[in-house]
């Protein structure tokens, strides 16, 4: 038992220490790349590519957009990196931009940029039963339902679920406060709950 | 089924370890003994655990694209945001500076030499006025120091804004 909790200690210290070296190692990219390094800048798009695009691809739902969004990310981030300051981890930074590429080619409705706007999105209903996911193809019929949501909802679900991003990351991203990315996320559920138990009762 | 424990809010930063030790061990607990909040915490395991090596790949092709245009594609230059406060900082400056510069050419133009100066100043110091006097002159010209380094950072020194997070 001492012995169980010994080697589980020791595996948390080990992940925490690679977490601290990951980022140091992202920030020295990112310093070399902000000099105009473009070897540095290709292993922060190595590391980043498939996360951008498969966040694109949920929002296009299209895989030549999904890769000429990606490039536009990247490019944007290149250009715009000698501006970067810091002040957020990188791959905040770098999925505002994916995001802003996504507003400015109208994929997401610009009331998702307003903090204000979470009134006019439905409320869901505070009854419904909570959906487990227990075989595989209950998986894939859940994939299936996330691809149908809003585009808003289909964003802050692959950002929190896919990406594992916290609360304040996607504050960061979205440029929102963090009640209401909260707001959002529990709307994003429920409505995802709601198309599941509509699929249900369809079939 | 309602949810109505406010410990459901919890549930998804429990799923990814980002609570406190403390609230993580009063979520556990509160599991054990809450089915609703079981239900649900079964809800945010399933779509964690859908979304865990769900990402497809990025085309073969995404890498090569992009670097392609990055080698063509110079970077940015830092672009400053000027705000109203940097005006009136650059407005004071300036008008200090024009200041401190139009006190000395007419004291030039009335032909007062650096040594008339200072006989001029080593009689006035034997009095408390004189004394006073230097200070406040000393002091006027740190001030003025400050508002040119302050102005300088502001408008040299200061990070671009560029795309911001």
């Amino acid at each position: 038992m001492v012995v169980q909790a010994a080697t589980q200690l020791r595996a948390e210290r080990h992940a925490a220490v690679s977490v601290v070296d990951a980022d140091e190692r992202e920030r020295d990219e990112v310093r070399r790349s902000q000099r105009g390094d473009a070897d540095a800048f290709a292993l922060l798009v190595q590391r980043h590519q498939a996360g951008i695009y498969n966040l694109l691809l949920r929002m296009t739902r299209n895989t030549e957009d999904a890769t000429d969004l990606a490039q536009e990310t990247f490019l944007r981030a290149w250009r715009g990196l000698p501006g970067f300051r810091a002040e957020a981890k990188f791959r905040t930074w770098l999925y505002r931009i994916a995001y802003n590429v996504c507003l400015s080619r109208r994929i997401l409705p610009p009331t998702v940029a307003d903090a204000d706007a979470t009134d006019a999105l439905p409320l869901p209903e505070r009854d419904e039963p909570p959906f487990v996911v227990e075989r595989q193809e209950e998986r894939q019929r859940v994939a299936v339902a996330v691809e149908h949501l809003a585009p808003q909802y289909r964003l802050v679900l692959h950002l929190y679920y896919w990406r594992e991003f916290s609360y304040d990351e996607i504050a960061g991203v979205l440029n929102l406060p963090i009640g209401t990315v909260k707001t959002h996320l529990f709307r994003a559920k429920a409505a995802l709950r709601t198309a599941l138990i509509a699929g249900d009762d369809a079939r | 089924m309602t949810i109505p424990c406010t410990i459901a809010g919890l549930l998804p930063e429990y799923l990814y370890r980002r609570l406190p030790p403390v609230e993580t061990e009063r979520v556990r607990r509160h599991i054990a003994d809450c089915p609703a909040c079981a239900a649900a915490y079964e809800y945010e395991l399933a779509l964690s655990q859908l979304a865990r090596g769900a990402d497809a790949p990025a085309p073969p092709h995404l890498f090569a694209a992009i670097m392609g245009e990055v080698h063509v594609t110079p970077q940015a230059m830092p672009h400053f945001r000027v705000t109203v406060f940097d005006v009136l900082l650059a407005i004071a400056a300036t008008a200090a500076c024009v200041g401190v510069f139009l006190g000395l050419d007419g004291l030039r133009v009335r032909g007062v030499t650096v040594a008339g100066v200072q006989m001029a100043v080593g009689d006035l110091l034997d009095t408390d006025i004189a004394r006073v006097a230097l200070a406040f002159g000393l002091w006027s010209l740190a001030g003025l120091a400050v508002v040119a380094g302050v102005t300088f950072a502001a408008f040299v020194l200061r990070p671009a804004a560029g795309e911001r997070a």
